[in-house]
């Protein structure tokens, strides 16, 4: 390889405007929008495989820009009339097809490192938890940008059109797009709720895309990265086989690879959402202090929740006896969306991205939030929030172990004098019953609130026939 | 028929002739045989491709150029077989080659552009940018070397094409209208470089322009409807015209005598 | 030599010709060919049918292939032209926009009816505006790229709470929206007025 040369193309083909233009965009996107990668414990810069993922997931149009700038590059050699000139030369079609497919995949890939590397410098301070689970993430992202950039000059040397750019620019964003959207997708109808629901399908898959994730135990599964590499491996293969070929024969056979790639990842690929988003489970591993377990991933916020979390225990002890929870643990469970939470009676569930507990400012109100947690942890089907009974409930339980109503973190601000006028009086009345009937209707409410089975807050109201 | 041989001959070489083709025809497109059946021996010299539009030169530069396959006969490219499927790396390296409508990348330099020409054609890697200095500076363009392709003239982009085609060194050198776009000054300069080429090198010219033929070539090949009508000195073809006939100079009489046959059944227009 | 001749004596044979350099039947038939390509696997297992980016996918595919004919063959042979340019090009933007909401309202009438016409128009007409401005700005052959990154930004930003994320997804609003419906009108007035006065880049 003759670095001179690579070095022309490094700076007169496509190549650095590739590069610049997908590292700028990239940037401007994730800085100028305000959007959810900027919130809670899934922010990009919060952790590794928040990272991976966020960045990972702005390939829905990075992609289809690679494809496109493949394309202009492609046409390189017809536009400039040189196709005479080249074939005259001596020097191999292969070695002829490298050099402006090298120039372009190392400035696409130092692109990608460049953006990952602007958010790990954040995430370095952000967090203590380092691991390196995520790269294969970024890796197989980084892949499908170099293969869909060759796959372009394959295709506009193919096809020495005008009209190649944007059109192929315009399918990959519309394949992405359908991917994520309607094709790539499987809806079903949730029996209990009646909610209709889409996960993933494996067809989703070959798209550079991922679903947005909403907890910071999840990441990809290896055979994901497995069936992802197989499939870009053969898109490049034929990209690069497109470019190198003389015959029509030639370029009929260049289009076996990609097919060959298709059907093998998709052999390879899960199709149960389940197996394609997993727990990391080095990363759920859980981290004790006595009774209060977080997981790895936040190691650094235990030392903040332990005194909270025992005062918690035991103000339940006190309150509810034998039949309290006796640890506090972070969640790890990962449901799909739309499903039921299932909860448990003798530990309290919580994650860091509950309203309740995110709101929670110094000690107090986190025992409140653990509380609340412990008394009623609420049914809104997993990634939907909602406000309502639950929260009227809790509002009413904590009170009443407390000994007065107290304003929970997490109630948006102008449903605070809601919630204070709907929970006194039930409050109020709880107050007025003898302690037997407090305490059976506290295990009722408690009962409903943790299978998910009748409003905790009719019961505590006294409305629910038994 | 006596090629011009050079005094400067160092080593003997296992050919006799640069090129040699028997009964050569070439296709262009699906019918037309534009090379008909021909006969042509060139050594080392600058040899004259004359002869009207559509006779079939650019079709037999091409096929020199090893960028045409032949249909029939034989084409012999420095003792080595140029008719055959193979990819002819080796024969290539030593060709030089300025197509008649001349592409570049717009983007690149002159310098840039060469050096990547010198690479296509296999010049040892050390030995390119010494190459690049010396093509650039035999066509003129030193002083422009580092200026994009896009912003010079038509008659300096002509001059890269001509670089591009020298940077290797080759033994066989074709050049189809080399000096389109020249200005008189440039074309005076341009045939001293040619004849000082032509000292250990096959140069073939296709060209329109006959005192470019007068001056330069020590050869003329006079080419119509795929034939050879005539192979000589300029002062033969000269010879051939009289004052009865068409033109301007000697050289334009005589082509004038050979071409405008009676028997010719196309017009030369 | 026809192209020259007196505007309205000959206007067909001009305008086949003019087409021809604008690489109008190449466009037609790939936004046609598109929008099949695209309406047609997606029609029945879309997200519901309120769901915007369907149709938004379709016209953005058909603007960009037109917006290809914004460059013109060669600019210096189009800049010593007799002819007046200006409302020529502007008449070209338009028409091209209207072509495409045509061809997206076809293919609705012909399947499911999913956009309404507002939207079309709407969608279609800033699209447009976008690319002529794209072309205005860099050229022919790269004025694609300014609808394209307009269209991703709004497929990924976030719900339309604030002006600015409602002029940011102007393309999925519904229609009557009035921050969708100014920003639409904008794109298409800037865009077919730079492109008709300034011409594409060279």
């Amino acid at each position: 390889m003759n670095f001179r040369v690579l070095h022309i193309e490094l700076r007169r083909s496509v190549a650095p405007w590739a590069g610049g233009v997908v590292l700028a965009s990239a940037l401007a996107f994730l800085y100028l929008v305000n959007g959810s990668w900027w919130n809670g414990t899934t922010a990009w810069t919060a952790q590794w495989t928040s990272l991976a993922l966020w960045t990972r997931s702005l390939l829905f149009y990075l992609w289809p820009l690679a494809v496109g700038f493949g394309a202009l590059q492609g046409l390189r050699d017809h536009r400039s009339k040189m196709v005479e000139l080249l074939t005259s030369t001596p020097r191999p079609a292969r070695h002829r097809a490298a050099v402006p497919a090298g120039a372009t995949a190392i400035t696409l890939a130092s692109a990608y490192a460049f953006l990952v590397l602007v958010g790990g410098v954040q995430v370095l301070a952000n967090t203590r938890y380092t691991h390196l689970s995520w790269l294969p993430i970024s890796l197989v992202g980084a892949l499908f940008l170099v293969a869909g950039a060759v796959l372009g000059m394959g295709a506009g040397r193919a096809l020495p059109s005008v009209l190649t750019p944007p059109l192929l620019a315009m399918g990959a964003f519309a394949f992405t797009a359908l991917m994520h959207l309607s094709l790539g997708r499987t809806a079903t109808i949730d029996p209990a709720t009646g909610l209709t629901t889409t996960a993933p399908n494996r067809l989703s898959l070959l798209s550079p895309e991922v679903d947005e994730v909403h907890s910071t135990l999840v990441t990809l599964s290896a055979s994901v990265h497995i069936g992802q590499t197989i499939w870009v491996l053969g898109t490049a293969t034929t990209g690069f086989a497109l470019l190198v070929a003389a015959t029509r024969r030639a370029r009929l056979l260049a289009l076996a690879p990609v097919l060959a790639g298709a059907v093998l990842a998709l052999l390879v690929l899960p199709s149960d959402p389940r197996r394609m988003y997993v727990v990391d489970e080095a990363a759920a591993k859980p981290v004790c202090d006595g009774p209060v377990c977080v997981t790895t991933a936040h190691e650094d916020r235990l030392a903040d929740l332990a005194g909270p979390g025992r005062k918690a225990l035991r103000l339940l002890h006190g309150a509810l006896g034998d039949r309290a929870p006796v640890s506090v643990r972070e969640n790890t469970a990962v449901q799909p969306e739309g499903s039921t939470p299932r909860w448990s009676r003798t530990t309290v569930l919580f994650g860091f991205d509950d309203d309740i507990v995110a709101d929670a400012r110094g000690e107090e109100q986190l025992t409140w939030a653990l509380l609340a947690k412990g008394l009623v942890p609420g049914c809104a089907p997993v990634g939907w929030s909602g406000f309502g009974g639950d929260e009227y409930a809790q509002a009413v339980a904590v009170g009443w172990v407390l000994g007065e109503l107290k304003p929970l973190p997490g109630t948006p601000a102008g449903a605070s004098g809601e919630v204070d006028a709907k929970a006194r009086p039930v409050w109020k009345e709880l107050k007025a019953l003898p302690p037997a009937e407090q305490l059976a209707r506290i295990n009722a409410m408690r009962a409903a609130a943790l299978s998910c089975k009748g409003d905790p807050f009719d019961v505590l109201s006294g409305k629910a026939a038994r | 028929m006596m090629p011009a041989m050079s005094a400067a001959d160092i080593a003997p070489t296992p050919y006799a002739w640069e090129i040699r083709a028997t009964g050569l025809k070439v296709r262009v497109g699906r019918k037309r045989m534009a090379v008909d059946g021909l006969d042509l021996s060139l050594g080392t010299g600058v040899h004259g491709l004359l002869g009207p539009n559509g006779a079939g030169k650019t079709t037999l530069i091409r096929a020199l150029a090893t960028v045409l396959r032949p249909a029939e006969g034989t084409l012999e490219l420095l003792g080595e077989s140029a008719g055959g499927t193979g990819e002819h790396r080796a024969l290539r390296r030593r060709i030089g080659y300025l197509p008649q409508e001349f592409g570049y990348y717009k983007r690149f330099t002159v310098r840039e552009f060469v050096e990547y020409m010198a690479w296509l054609k296999e010049v040892p890697k050390a030995d390119i940018p010494g190459a690049v200095q010396r093509a650039v500076e035999r066509v003129g363009l030193a002083d422009r070397a580092e200026e994009r392709m896009k912003a010079l003239s038509g008659g300096m982009v002509r001059r890269v094409g001509i670089a591009q085609a020298i940077v290797n060194d080759p033994s066989i050198l074709l050049l189809d209208e080399p000096t389109a776009g020249l200005d008189p000054a440039q074309r005076l300069r341009f045939r001293e470089l040619l004849q000082e080429l032509g000292a250990d090198t096959c140069v073939v010219v296709s060209t329109h322009l006959v005192e470019d033929v007068a001056a330069a070539c020590s050869d003329v090949v006079l080419f119509a409807e795929g034939r050879l009508v005539f192979q000589g000195t300029p002062d033969e073809l000269a010879a051939a015209g009289g004052p009865e006939h068409v033109g301007d100079s000697p050289l334009e009489r005589g082509y004038s005598a050979l071409l405008l046959n009676p028997e010719q059944t196309r017009g030369t227009w | 030599m026809s192209r020259v001749s007196v505007a309205g004596v000959v206007p067909v044979r001009w305008l086949a010709l003019y087409a021809r350099s604008r690489q109008v039947p190449v466009s037609l038939a790939s936004v046609v060919i598109c929008t099949v390509a695209v309406w047609a696997p997606a029609r029945d297992g879309g997200g519901g049918s309120g769901d915007p980016r369907l149709p938004v996918l379709v016209l953005a595919t058909g603007v960009l292939a037109v917006s290809i004919g914004f460059g013109g063959q060669d600019l210096a042979l189009d800049r010593t032209a007799a002819i007046r340019w200006v409302p020529r090009r502007a008449a070209h933007v338009l028409l091209a926009g209207t072509v495409v909401a045509a061809v997206l309202l076809a293919a609705q009438a012909m399947g499911s009816e999913r956009a309404t016409i507002e939207f079309v128009v709407r969608d279609s007409a800033g699209l447009t505006g976008l690319a002529a401005l794209g072309a205005a700005l860099a050229g022919g052959q790269y004025a694609w790229t300014l609808p394209f990154a307009w269209l991703s930004l709004a497929f990924s930003a976030p719900p339309a709470t604030s002006t600015a994320t409602r002029v940011a997804s102007w393309l999925l609003l519904p229609p009557g929206t009035s921050a969708g419906t100014w920003t639409a009108l904008f794109l298409l007035v800037t865009g077919t007025a730079a492109y008709a006065l300034a011409g594409p880049r060279r």
